[in-house]
């Protein structure tokens, strides 16, 4: 494991404990693995001799009240979770599309519209109709936060690939 | 070791290492390392006890281009020492009874 999947599991295994605790758990154990490189170790080695995902976590879920034993049956989902955490991201990669490709559309054919109105290829009244696409578009812009948006649905979704994946790993795993 | 017991004692040896100055996650390990048998992931907690208790502070500093967390000792971590040294007289004087009696038996 190199040091960007040893902090992927890490931040899959402590999902329970709050953003804020989380972020700082990763930036100590960041920071004692780039240490240890700098003193000359591999980073495998690094990662290695910081022990097990669920030695480390265990303590810090300890400490925030969290019973270890449901976590390890939350973290490692039901098909159902599964099916539904699947669910959930393609309805969050829907949305993202959908709001994108309609904002974009609403502006390309306003500009389209009030060209083809300029340079007198169809009546000029359709300059008035660009001009009301692109009055929506930019209603549209301002009322939805589209980079917000994107930012959070990259975030969703890739909490969702890892905690999938700990499921299939898991799966395979127990069988 | 009991392991309550360890931690009270990793929890005086981190506040010491800290005394002549401030220190890092990495340093703390080497320090400390010799002297207990301790991990990261045993320091970790400790640290994040120690700070929300008021023992210590810490800051974050740029070092190598990358960041890195700075611990100091505070007033009220260095009466904890003091204390531990002070209460160490009375844990002398319980050690010393079970050496004795369990000498007798």
């Amino acid at each position: 494991m190199d040091k960007k999947e040893f902090l992927k599991a890490l931040d899959v295994a402590l999902q329970p404990i709050d953003k804020n605790e989380r972020e700082q758990t990763l930036a100590y154990y960041e920071e004692i693995i780039n240490d240890r490189c700098d003193s000359g170790m591999s980073e495998e080695e690094a990662v290695y001799s910081l022990g097990s995902i669920e030695e480390i976590t265990r303590p810090i879920l300890e400490d925030a009240g969290i019973d270890t034993d449901s976590v390890e049956s939350n973290y490692k989902m039901s098909i159902w979770d599964a099916i539904k955490t699947i669910f959930i991201g393609f309805c969050i990669v829907c949305l993202n599309i959908w709001a994108w490709a309609l904002d974009i559309t609403m502006w390309s054919s306003g500009i389209l519209y009030i060209l083809s109105g300029l340079f007198r290829m169809v009546s000029s009244k359709a300059m008035f109709a660009g001009l009301g696409l692109i009055s929506w578009a930019c209603a549209l812009a301002l009322c939805v936060p589209f980079v917000k948006l994107t930012k959070w649905s990259y975030a969703r979704i890739k909490e969702y690939i890892f905690k999938l994946k700990a499921f299939f790993e898991g799966f395979g795993g127990n069988k | 070791m009991d392991i309550q017991l360890k931690r009270g004692y990793i929890e005086v040896c981190v506040l010491a290492s800290m005394m002549k100055e401030e220190t890092y996650g990495y340093k703390l390990m080497k320090d400390i390392e010799p002297i207990m048998d301790i991990s990261e992931s045993t320091l970790y907690p400790i640290l994040k006890r120690l700070e929300t208790s008021g023992c210590i502070i810490s800051r974050s500093a740029e070092y190598n281009g990358r960041l890195r967390k700075y611990y100091a000792i505070t007033n009220q971590g260095r009466e904890r020492i003091k204390e531990f040294l002070s209460d160490w007289h009375d844990i002398e004087r319980v050690y010393n009874y079970i050496k004795e009696e369990s000498q007798n038996g």
